[in-house]
């Protein structure tokens, strides 16, 4: 009798750990990706005290290194230019009522594999202005971070 | 009544001798791998008795490899885990353990991606970074079972709660991925399971240490 309910309690044994280690596998989660990597910066135009948004018609805009143009003949108060991933600086020249200026941007990056299943994200960290032909102090990095979140990272007056 | 007045005062008394040495090995891990899974390796597991506290001692390979999105990740290294289990089974007649614990554990460990990121502005780019020699540390509490099935022969599983995984600061600018032994970086606390299988080296008579 003794040895029957010790078989029996053996047979359980052998079913249960392999029904738990199921159970173990199916707890496992996989991350999410998350898009808050992004190779946009945003540049809010405000007048020269800074007080008031100001709306300019760009000529054009263009960055070092890319062919492409931006916001040509459009008017508009704030702008997304891209930053370089492959370089630790990038500049601008902005084309508008008449006038030529130049900004250039610096910044580290850091690359991170959120998942496989992911692309590699490139964040875009310690923002700062190099140079500017905007004027002492009418360039302004409000945010050093650039992140996907609708932040104004740098301010222009003009 | 006599037996019973032996067990109260081998209980009483606490010895703390160990009475065997458990080696084994996780079957989950071992299955993977001859699975043909992106994660190869294996872990030995090992623990022994001081009256109800156990130290439990963990040994581990792993290398993984990871097709991403746009290129190629893998990691390769190895780790160990060094904890105290209590036992809350301390009158069970054959020494089944229902216990919970913690463990410091600690990687050594080479990760390398490869990737193509597409950029349209400046145009696409490859990219490749690899860390070597990397070591990161994390804790864990651990709950489970260890139950004997015949003879020297024990089963048993281990949940593992993981955190603290260390710092994801690198050389670089590429911060770490996965640790292995502990699983990917970015998750702060993360669940593990061992289904685990061990043989037991009986170093001396437990007799009186479990009730009958």
């Amino acid at each position: 009798m003794t040895g029957v309910r010790s078989l029996g309690i053996k047979t359980w044994r052998l079913f249960w750990f392999p029904c738990l280690a199921v159970l173990g596998v199916q707890c496992f989660s996989y991350p999410d990706c998350v898009q808050d990597a992004t190779s946009q910066v945003t540049l809010a135009l405000k007048t020269a005290n800074g007080s008031a948004v100001r709306e300019v018609t760009f000529t054009r805009i263009t960055v070092a290194g890319s062919a492409e143009t931006f916001y040509a003949n459009q008017k508009v108060s704030s702008l997304q230019l891209p930053l370089n991933a492959n370089t630790r600086e990038v500049s601008y020249t902005f084309e508008y009522e008449g006038l030529v200026k130049n900004l250039t941007l610096s910044y580290t990056t850091e690359l991170q594999l959120i998942s496989p299943e992911c692309p590699v994200q490139t964040y875009f960290l310690d923002l700062a202005v190099v140079s500017s032909s905007f004027g002492d102090g009418q360039v302004l990095v409000l945010n050093p971070v650039v992140l996907n979140n609708g932040a104004v990272h740098v301010e222009i007056r003009l | 009544m006599a037996a019973h007045a032996q067990t109260t005062d081998s209980l009483a008394r606490k010895d703390f001798r160990p009475t065997g040495l458990r080696l084994g090995t996780d079957l989950i891990q071992l299955g993977k791998t001859m699975a043909g899974s992106s994660l190869q390796g294996f872990e030995l597991n090992a623990d022994i008795d001081f009256y109800r506290y156990y130290l439990a001692l963990d040994v581990g390979q792993w290398q993984r490899e990871h097709q991403t999105l746009d290129g190629t990740y893998s990691n390769n290294g190895q780790y160990f885990r060094l904890g105290v289990d209590v036992n809350f089974l301390t009158k069970d007649p054959e020494g089944n353990m229902f216990f919970m614990g913690f463990r410091y554990g600690r990687s050594r460990f080479d990760e390398r991606l490869n990737y193509t990121a597409t950029d349209t502005v400046f145009g696409d780019y490859t990219n490749e970074r690899a860390h070597t020699g990397l070591t990161r540390g994390w804790g864990e509490l651990v709950t489970g079972l260890r139950v004997k099935v015949w003879k020297g022969l024990w089963m048993g599983y281990t949940a593992r709660f993981k955190f603290a995984p260390g710092s994801s600061a690198t050389p670089d600018d590429w911060a770490v991925y996965e640790i292995p032994g502990y699983g990917i970086f970015e998750d702060k606390s993360y669940w593990g399971f061992n289904y685990q299988v061990f043989w037991r080296i009986p170093l001396r008579s437990a007799r009186g240490l479990h009730p009958k």
